[in-house]
Order: structure tokens, then sequence, then C-alpha cells
């Protein structure tokens, strides 16, 4: 037998070979766990199934084409003032009245199709005749920097850049950035993007009247590749406590109204906004909501192309919430009443985040839309050269859309300057998968570009960042999706899902040391939740925070003094209460996991193993009675849903429409609804906030209305891609 | 008893295979390929067979598992036919790495072609019925008096296309996974069992009489 020889010993070559085997396999296996065990209990796969699924995440980058463009960076950030809505007009009587159709309560008088009336023409018998608006979507033109660019590749060197009329630039020439092409909300002042703010009140129902004028395009712009094809639109309040014929919902769309997937061009419906909470309860009042586009197959793209308005709501009851920081509970605002019945609130400023990738020319568009057939103007696959610096966008990502300019308000990192005093933010995340985690830090240095501090590819998203961040000011959370808390919460940084609504006052007095602030001081609205892809956040103060990842995404600079009359106050709005018998609806409670779908492109994402079916109401899983019930709920019930994701190293963001819901338990836990737990359960929301493999049950009423609605994955990628399931109340 | 030893001996020795290093091949072989053909259907497979891919592992790579027995098998066999006479240990035994390497890889990819163009069966009735629920492709453009009118393969063949290709790619790259994972699991088996590959005539008889002292030293003085 063959040995070896080491010092002086002889070791057989079959026992050299045996150990050089097992100390192989034992140093790989040392590897694995100290590199893919931290990783997979970062990202929720740390089981036997999750080291499967993080495979499968790693084959399908291989599989899939995911190149994006990079966008051209932005030379003079934080120069852009940032765009304060003001308060939509509404339209005079005398104005409406004259309308071919006006808006009215009877059958016929709902849409332009005439088949349709409001189930409810009031909400409180006291409630006065509704407030007409008039919202026109259009095709125009949106621009997200005045500052001059400088186009770079992935690694962050300059790069060529092209313009409409077939010229190329070499390649350090620092550009301007063409206008984007939006399908935007016009409420009179041209289409803008975000859309017009409505200024709303609990007690005076609305009426907006959504009229699709998509089809005219007097500029002749380019539409490019994404927006739906067919240019119809169907408008959601989200998340409006409205009648289906007024949710703006493909569910309603498809069976009722339109029957078809949206408004067609030169279609208008009236959507009625009764401002009258569930089940005429002050405690279900909500603040904040928004309005866009719920286009099956095509919201992500009609909103990225523009269609987000906002839709703050006050309460005038007792003065508690109504824009006057001298009455009730005294939050931030100062009102101005508008002969009109319009009003607008100073130091209430409400904050929509949306990421966005501008076009580089040379990366090549090619989608299964295309292959569809949708946009055959474009002619792709190709590049386009001659969309460069516009908004680029990709339907069918398997890691999900992000963009790499965060902008607020429709500006790419904007600068407010505040006066020395109280101010309300109210903040949404209008963007198709990106999650943000926000925090106020102040700077010595300022922000440096990315690309000049060495970062390539992914890590050049947010274009900026702080080298030298510090935490100076705290927020003080007043509100969510469900509207006020019961007690106002302090946080360092909260996060910030596609879709969701919070409101935090901020006092720009004084430091959270106590150190009273000065003029010209600068505070930076950062972000610090490393998102590389659609999929799920890298780093964040929940998991693996990286200290390095600080984006300033608005710089906010001290002004003068301004007399403040409010207060932070220690009680607001009560939770509705949830009976003590909750757990004995367990059994027959209604099941529905979202699940990575296949790869055949529509039909990316299921839920309950089932595509999308816009006709029918879906069913439950199987729930521990034995039952898979269908979503059906009668008018005035309350009940259980258990909300699953079924893995795959993916977040979902999960709407349900119409009520909103406490969350009763988290992972099999009853939740104990206090601030130190997840910020989701102690208030009502919306929106589920799905960490992978993560499961909740919630209570939720189904009240005041019957009719077809829907739930889905907010992130719109998945939206579009049937994660959405039908559901009813009868 | 020693009638049956003397079977299994006399089998063994037509086979002129180590059995325990056949069966040992096999097994990580089939669990190896069963991984990355689990973990590639988690990314492109259909939902129908998409869930718990831990049980799925090991139920399907037990169940294919005599199939890679049978393919390490007969690549040991024709390597100590074509090789088992050189002199050099490395061309013996790299060829044999090389030839089992190559039937387990070839095993691998026909299960993965198979469970891809079941995985397609599956997605292409799914996008059907997406076309039956009336999804956007349905939808001519707006402007389709202006632009041209999509031609050839569109809509739900252009999504069966799709699909397709999505399978093909990973037909692919499961190839070239299934050939690089499963010759660095041959050559750590190769390591493992000390090369022990084939019963020659020399390595009978040793075996033998390690197995009659053995039997000796059992017997009681």
């Amino acid at each position: 037998m063959n040995q070896s020889k080491i010092d002086g010993v002889k070791i057989p070559r079959r026992a050299l070979l045996k150990i050089g085997a097992v100390g192989t396999a034992a140093v790989a296996v040392a590897s694995a766990s100290s590199i893919v065990v931290p990783e997979l209990r970062r990202k929720g796969l740390y089981s036997a199934n999750g080291l499967f699924d993080a495979t499968s995440i790693a084959l399908a980058g291989g599989i899939y084409d995911e190149v994006f463009p990079t966008s051209p960076l932005i030379l003079s950030p934080f120069q852009d003032p940032l765009n304060v809505p003001k308060a939509l007009r509404p339209v005079p009587t005398s104005e409406y009245s004259g309308w071919k159709s006006p808006p009215g309560p009877g059958y016929g008088q709902q849409n332009s199709y005439g088949n349709q009336a409001h189930q409810k023409w009031k909400g409180y018998s006291d409630d006065p005749d509704p407030i007409i608006y008039h919202i026109k979507t259009e095709v125009s033109t949106h621009s997200f920097t005045s500052s001059q660019v400088l186009p770079i590749d992935s690694a962050g060197r300059p790069a060529k850049s092209f313009d409409d009329k077939g010229k190329t630039y070499a390649a350090g020439t620092v550009r301007a950035l063409p206008a984007s092409t939006i399908y935007g909300f016009n409420g009179g002042g041209g289409a803008s993007f975000p859309g017009p703010m409505i200024n709303a009140e609990y007690g005076k129902p609305v009426i907006v009247r959504f009229d699709n004028q998509l089809d005219k395009n007097p500029l002749n712009l380019d539409r490019q590749d994404f927006g739906a094809p067919d240019y119809t639109q169907l408008i959601h309040l989200h998340n409006g406590h409205t009648a289906p014929e007024s949710d703006g919902n493909p569910h309603y769309s498809m069976n009722y109204g339109p029957k078809h997937h949206g408004f067609r061009p030169g279609d208008w419906v009236d959507q009625m906004y009764l401002n009258w909470p569930a089940g005429s309860d002050d405690r279900e009042k909500q603040s904040f909501f928004w309005f866009h586009d719920h286009r099956m197959d095509h919201t992500g793209s009609n909103v990225y192309k523009g269609m987000v308005g906002l839709y703050p709501i006050y309460d005038p009851k007792n003065g508690m919430d109504m824009g006057d920081e001298t009455q009730g509970l005294r939050l931030p605002g100062v009102r101005t009443n508008n002969n009109d019945g319009s009003f607008d609130v100073e130091y209430d400023i409400p904050l929509a985040l949306y990421d966005c990738r501008l076009d580089d020319g040379v990366t090549n568009h090619l989608d299964m839309h295309d292959s569809m057939g949708e946009y055959p103007a474009a002619k792709n696959p190709r590049k386009h050269p001659e969309w460069w610096g516009k908004t680029f966008f990709k339907h069918f990502p398997n890691h999900g859309f992000v963009g790499d300019i965060f902008t607020v308000n429709g500006t790419a990192y904007p600068v407010l300057e505040v006066k020395r005093r109280k101010y309300r933010f109210r903040f949404l995340d209008a963007s198709v998968a990106r999650i943000y985690e926000l925090k106020l830090m102040s700077s010595t240095k300022g922000p440096k570009a990315a690309k000049d501090l060495g970062y390539q590819g992914n890590e050049l998203q947010g274009q900026y960042r702080l080298t030298d961040a510090q935490q100076c000011m705290k927020w003080t959370q007043i509100a969510s999706d469900g509207g006020l808390l019961p007690t106002p919460i302090t946080r360092d940084s909260f996060e910030l899902w596609p879709a969701k609504r919070r409101e935090f006052v901020v006092d720009f007095t004084k430091y959270q040391d106590g150190t009273p602030t000065t003029k010209g001081d600068v505070i930076y609205l950062t972000n610090v939740m490393k998102m590389p892809d659609g999929r799920m956040w890298s780093n964040s103060s929940r998991f693996s925070s990286d200290p390095r990842y600080v984006i300033p995404i608005m710089k906010i600079v001290i002004g003068d003094d301004a007399p403040d009359n409010s207060q932070i106050p220690t009680r607001m709005r009560e939770l509705p209460p949830v009976p003590a018998n909750w757990q004995s609806l367990m059994n027959n409670r209604l099941i529905f996991e979202v699940e990575r779908g296949s790869a055949g492109g529509e039909i990316e994402w299921l839920i309950n193993g089932q595509l999308f079916d816009p006709l029918n109401v879906t069913k439950s899983l199987r729930n521990p009675a034995g039952k898979a019930l269908p979503a059906s709920q009668p008018m005035g019930s309350f009940n259980l849903w258990e909300i699953r994701n079924g893995g795959g190293g993916w977040v979902h963001p999960f709407h349900l429409h119409m009520e909103e819901h406490r969350v009763m338990m988290r992972n099999g836990k009853v939740v104990n609804g206090t601030e130190k737990g997840h910020p989701d359960d102690v208030s009502r929301e919306d929106l589920v906030a799905l960490d992978p493999g993560e499961s909740t049950i919630i209570y939720r009423g189904f009240r005041d209305f019957v009719g077809p609605y829907v739930a889905h994955c907010h992130n719109l990628a998945h939206e579009d891609h049937a994660m959405m399931f039908g559901w009813e109340i009868t | 008893m020693n009638t049956l030893v003397e079977r299994l001996d006399e089998q063994r020795g037509r086979l002129q295979v180590y059995w325990s290093t056949a069966a040992l091949f096999a097994v990580i072989l089939a669990f190896g390929d069963g991984f990355w053909l689990t973990s590639m259907h988690g990314a492109i497979g259909a939902i129908e067979r998409n869930q718990e891919p831990l049980g799925r592992w090991v139920r399907e790579s037990a169940l294919i598992l005599p199939l890679f027995f049978v393919a390490v098998l007969a690549a040991m066999l024709l390597a100590r036919r074509w090789f088992g006479r050189s002199r050099s240990r490395l061309l013996r035994v790299g060829a044999t790495a090389l030839l089992i390497t190559v039937f387990g890889t070839a095993i691998g990819i026909a299960e993965t072609a198979a469970s891809s163009a079941y995985d397609y069966r599956f997605q292409t009735r799914s996008l059907e019925q997406m076309v039956a629920f009336n999804h956007s492709h349905n939808d001519a453009p707006a402007t389709a008096v202006s632009t041209p009118e999509p031609q050839g393969c569109t809509a739900l063949c252009a999504q069966k296309h799709l699909t397709f290709m999505t399978h093909v790619k990973a037909v692919k790259l499961g190839g070239g996974l299934l050939l690089l994972s499963n010759l660095v699991l041959v050559v750590w088996i190769l390591m493992f069992r000390g090369d022990r590959l084939w019963r020659s005539a020399r390595a009978d008889e040793v075996d033998t009489a390690v197995a009659v002292s053995s039997a000796v030293a059992a017997v009681p003085a």
C-alpha cells in the first residue's frame, strides 16, 4: 500500500485522502456557516426550505435578464424647492350644473355608460350635497430636476448620452434632462406629478369626476413603452371607505360599470367619497388617503407614469383635527379657508416618496408586454437612445423594480425651508416596490456623490450619501394608514412600505438633545434602508444595518421663527374595540397565502395557488374547521383573515380594500399592541407588511356597502402579475 | 449462511466494483443533483409543484436514486474496461471520475428537462386560463389605427414562447451547474473512499485475507 511520510510518520495514502476529504468538507461547512447562515437569517430564510428558496433566488438571477439603466447623476441636488401642493379647487355649482351629464344620485348618473348609481349619496343624514371636483387624466410632461446632470454608467464612470434628434454626446458631457412623459391628473392647472391634492373633511362628501383624456396627445409626446396600452384608467382612493362603484377596483370594473379593465378614453366616472367613517363610528376616521390608478395588469406602469394624487382628510367634529392648531388636538396647521369651500393648511405638508430610473439610451428594452404586442410603436426589443434621460420602466422584472433616483413630491432631492416651529408631515410611499426607512440627520460634510466615494452598481442607488451623518431629531408619530393613533409615539426612524401612510410632528425649534436650532441649520431627511432590488431590503435598522448607507432624500433648512400654537397631544383617537372573544373566530377564519408563482410572465404571483380571477371571488385555504370558504362576507360582519407570506425571499405589502384592520396575531403569537412591538400592531392599517415567511391574523369589518372588492400585494409589479384576489360583501 | 456470503462474493467478483463506492456515488449525486433541480424549480417552476422544497427534494432524489446507481455502475465498469489496465493511476482514477461525472450529469440534465417539460405543461395551462380571465393582452393598443398591428407570435403565443425559452435557459444553466457540482462531488467521494473503485485480483486477495483473519480471530479458542 502506498504511504506518505510526514515528519517521519508514515501515513497510508488512502488515510491521507480521507483526511483531505473530511478537512475539505469541514472547511466548506464552516465557511458556509459563517457566510451563508447570517445571510439566510437576515433574509428570513434560515430554514431547510429557506436554503432552497435562497438558491432559487440566486439561480433566478442567472436566468432572467435584469439589466437596468443607471440614471444620470444630478449635479446640483437640494437646490429645487419642494413642491408643496395647494388644495384643488372644486367646480362651482354654476359650472357643473351645466354639464351634459351632471353628477346626481339617480340610476345612470354615476358613469358615462349610464349603467350604475351611487349606493349612497350621503353618509350622515345631515350631510350636505357633495362637493364636486373634476380631474382629467392627460398626457403631459414632468421634470424631476432643473439641475444639470452627468451621464454615468454602472461603474460610476462618465458615459455617453443621446437626444431625441439622434445626436450622441461624448462621455463627460454635462447635460440638461429632458422632461419625461407622464399620464397625469389635471385639476385645472395642467397635469402634474403628483397630481392635485384634495383637502377633504369628514361630513362633507366629495365627488370626483375622473375624466379619461389619455387618447389626446396635443404635444405629440412619445408615450414610450409603459402605461396601459389601451389608455384605460381605474382610479382608486386608497383606502377610502367607499362603495365598489367608487372604489376603482378590477373585480368591480370587470363585472359592472365599464365591464372592462378600466374606463376608456372619453369615458368618465363620478367617484363618491362620502368622507364618512365605517359604521358611522368616529373611531374609524382616517387622516390621509391617496388616489392612484388601479387598472388591472397596468397599475404599476400607470402609477409610475404619474397617476398619483393626494387626499388628506380632516375631522372638524369638535374641531378635533381640522387643520387649525388653535382647536381640538392642536396638531400643527394653520388653516386658510378659500371662498369656494376648499381650504389650505400651512405647516401641514404631504410628502409623497417615489423612486425612478432614467433611461441611459444603451439599455435594451424588452419585457413580456413587448412580446404581447402592447407597444408596437416602440419596436422592442431594442435600445432607445431617443429616450435618454426619460423615465425607464420594466413590467416584468424578476427581482422587482426599484429606482435609483429618490424624489419627494415629484422633485429629485428637493430642499424645504421650514420655519422654527412644529410641522405635520404626511408621508406616503408612492413607489412601485421600494421600502424606505427614514431618519432626520445632520451632516457637517454634506452630501457626497456615491460615485465619488467609489461605489458602483446597486450601491449607486440614491446617488448621494452622507458620510458623517448623525441622527439629530426624532419623529413623533401621530397617525398611520388608519388615522390618528391613540397616543403619539416617539421614533428614531420608521419604515415606509409601498402605499403606506405615516404622519409625524417634527419640532424644528430644537434638536433631540434639547439644543435649539438656529436659522440656516441644515437637516437631511435620509433613507437608511438599502433595497437593491424589489425583493426586499438588504440592510436596515431591523436587520443588518449598514452605517455607510445614508441617502439624503431632502434637505431641510431652518428658517425664521414663526408663531406656533400647536401642541403634541397626549391622547388622540381611541381604537375601535375588538370583541373579547375574537379568538372564537379563529377556527373559521379565512386564510390567504401569497406565493411566488411560475415564470410565465403574467402569472408570476399567485394567492392560494390561484391566478387573479377578476370575475369571481376567491376561496380561502382550508381553515382549522376544515372549510375552504369563499371570500364573501355578509354586510355588517366582522371576521379574522389570515394573510401568509408563502416565502421565497420576498416581502409583500398586502393591501385590503375598504376598511382597515387590526393585527391580532403575528407569526402565531398574539400581539401586545405596544409601541415596542411591530410598528403596524399599534394602529389600524390597510396594508399588512409581510416580512419573508411571516404570517398575520387580522380582524376587520365589512360594513355599509355591498359588492365586489379586491385585496392584493401593493408591490405594484406583484399586483400587476396576478397577486390579487376578489372578495365581496353580500 | 456461507452459501449466501459465497454468492455475494461471487456477484461482487463478477461485477468487480466496490458496491459501497457505487452506492455512495449514487446517493450523493442523486441528492446533490436533486438540490439543484429543486432550487431551479423554485426559480422557474410551476406553482402547483412549488411548495415545500425540502420534502420535494427528498422525495424526488430518492425516486431517481436507482437510475443514478445504474449510471454510476455503468460508468465504473466502462472505465474499468477502457482504462483498468493502464499503468497510470491518474488516468485510471481520473477517467473514472470523468465518466461518473458525465453519466451522472446526463441523468441530472434529463431529470431537469423532464421537470421543465412538466412545469411548462402546467404553466401553459395557467396562461390559457389567464387569457380566459381577460388579462391585459386581449386589449389592442388604443392607437392601433396609427401604429402597426403586432405581427407574428404575440399575446398567448408570445407568453408560451417566453416561458419555453426560460426553461431552455434554465436547462442550459442547470446543465453547467450539475456538471460542475458533480465533478466536485465525485472528486470528493474519490478522496473519501481513497480511490477504492474496482476489485482487482490483488484487491480481492487482500480482502479475502482480511476476511479470513477476522473470521479466525472471531473463533473461540
